[in-house]
Order: C-alpha cells, then sequence, then structure tokens
C-alpha cells in the first residue's frame, strides 16, 4: 500500500486516489503537424526506473491533482504538490 | 440488494464499545467555489453571515448550528439549519447541494473504533480532536467525516449511498436490539 502525501489533506492512502499520468509529459504545439509527434504525445511513454513524477488525483478527497514525485523501484516518495502551482 | 436498517441502529464493536448510527437532519448545504481570489471573496460573503472562511482544510469553522468546511483551497460547504442567503458575487458559484447528502450521526464510546474499522485515517484524540474533519471513503464511496464530540462523528454521505453505506458500517457492529 502506498501512502500518498496530499498538501490539501494530508497523509493518505493510495486507494484515495486515482493515477493520472506522467507528469514530464510536455503537449506538443497546437500547430504541429507531424503525425509522429502526436503518436508519440498520446501513446509513446516511457517506464522509468527510479525517480519519476506523476499526475495523481485525490477523487475521494479534496479532488485536487497533485504531482508526486515517487521512486518506481522503492516507492520512496519525494514530495508533493498541487499542480495548478507547480511547472514540472 | 442492501438490507435496509432501521434507524437508529445500536450496537457494540468486537472491543465491546456500544455505538449508535443515526440518521439526522442535515438541514441546507451549500458550496461555494471560485477561482484566483477566492479566499477575499468567499471570506466577504461568509463575514456576511457572521462565518469565517477557514484557512485549512481539516479545522471546521461553527457557529451554533452552522458548520463551514474548507473541502478545497477553492470550495467551502456551508452546513446550516435553514437556508442562507449568500450575496451574488461575479466570480463566486453558489451552489444548493442539500439534496445530494445525507448525515448520518455515528455516537457512543465506540465511534471512534467503529469509524477506524472503515477508514485509514488517525481517529485518536490527539490526530483527529472535536473540529476536525476530513474527505475520504467509505467502502470506495466519499465521504466528509466531522467530528463534533469526543464520541460523535456527523458524515456526510452521498443520498444515492445512505442505504447501502448505512447497512455496511451496520455490518461492523453487533447489533443489538
Amino acid at each position: 500500500m502506498l501512502r500518498i502525501y496530499c498538501p490539501v489533506c494530508g497523509l493518505r492512502d493510495e486507494t484515495e486516489f486515482t493515477y493520472g499520468e506522467d507528469a514530464t509529459v510536455r503537449r506538443p504545439d497546437i500547430s504541429e503537424t507531424d503525425p509522429k509527434v502526436w503518436h508519440e504525445y498520446v501513446f509513446i511513454r516511457e517506464n522509468p526506473r527510479g525517480r519519476h513524477k506523476e499526475y495523481w488525483h485525490h477523487v475521494a478527497g479534496c479532488r485536487q491533482w497533485i504531482v508526486v514525485e515517487r521512486d518506481t523501484l522503492t516507492h520512496e516518495m519525494f514530495g508533493s504538490f498541487l499542480a495548478r502551482e507547480v511547472t514540472v | 440488494m442492501a438490507k435496509k436498517h432501521q434507524s437508529p441502529v445500536r450496537g457494540t464493536t468486537s472491543d465491546g464499545l456500544p455505538v449508535t448510527i443515526r440518521e439526522v437532519e442535515l438541514g441546507t448545504l451549500t458550496q461555494l467555489a471560485g477561482w484566483e481570489d477566492f479566499d477575499i471573496l468567499a471570506d466577504g460573503i461568509l463575514r456576511k453571515q457572521a462565518l469565517s472562511l477557514p484557512s485549512d482544510c481539516r479545522s471546521s469553522f461553527r457557529r451554533g448550528l452552522t458548520s463551514v468546511w474548507r473541502i478545497a483551497p477553492d470550495r467551502v460547504l456551508v452546513r446550516s439549519d435553514t437556508a442562507m442567503n449568500f450575496e451574488a458575487v461575479d466570480e463566486i458559484v453558489t451552489l444548493d447541494l442539500s439534496h445530494s447528502r445525507v448525515c448520518l450521526r455515528l455516537n457512543g464510546r465506540g465511534a471512534a473504533s467503529l469509524l477506524s474499522r472503515m477508514v485509514a485515517l488517525d481517529l485518536s484524540e490527539a490526530g483527529f480532536p472535536i473540529g476536525t474533519f476530513a474527505q475520504t471513503a467509505i467502502h470506495h464511496v466519499s465521504v466528509l467525516i466531522d467530528r463534533v464530540g469526543m464520541e460523535e462523528f456527523d458524515l456526510c454521505i452521498p443520498t444515492t449511498f445512505a442505504v447501502s453505506l448505512t447497512g455496511f458500517i451496520a455490518e461492523h457492529l453487533n447489533q443489538v436490539a
């Protein structure tokens, strides 16, 4: 069981959250016309080992999106922030 | 189909502590939501009703039968015994949620013990003192838990889950007639 720190509600069980997505992916410029770029943006994801930033939604709590930095190998948490307050 | 329990439900926890579960009148539930200047605007609206915007999302503000819960940085819920006429402000959205929630009251020496079987929160007196609230889930249903007394909790639960969730909570008790 992961325990995730919500900046609004405090430390909560993972079951209160829904995983969003990789928080490091950036949408291409809307004028981008290369289908390969859009294909990679929509479908292609890294499977990193180690520290990684992820979006989580505190769906059973404050309903805020947060960015969690987590070690995918050890599950160690390094910090979490309201998504609207950070630039990742 | 969920078994319908006759309110109030009385029983004891497995450690022998008595608990009573009863549905109580929720009153009026109003949500105020906003954007950038939420703190200033919402506090201004609340102060005209002799209320105040809580600074955090864990402490309830109470005045008489009215409670204010800050459920997100830019959202508050106001529970009151009568409808309140909040000032209309362009950047604040007011929504009447009175019919969307039902209030269950857990009362008795085993109330915290019963709840701790269903939610992963520290419900000790130190970890969850009177005047504290939390939004969490019971049986995957979002609920708001408000500690109104040392041995008393109010649970705001979605109306559509009132029967099934009451049953789920009651199943954790050794019920007495």
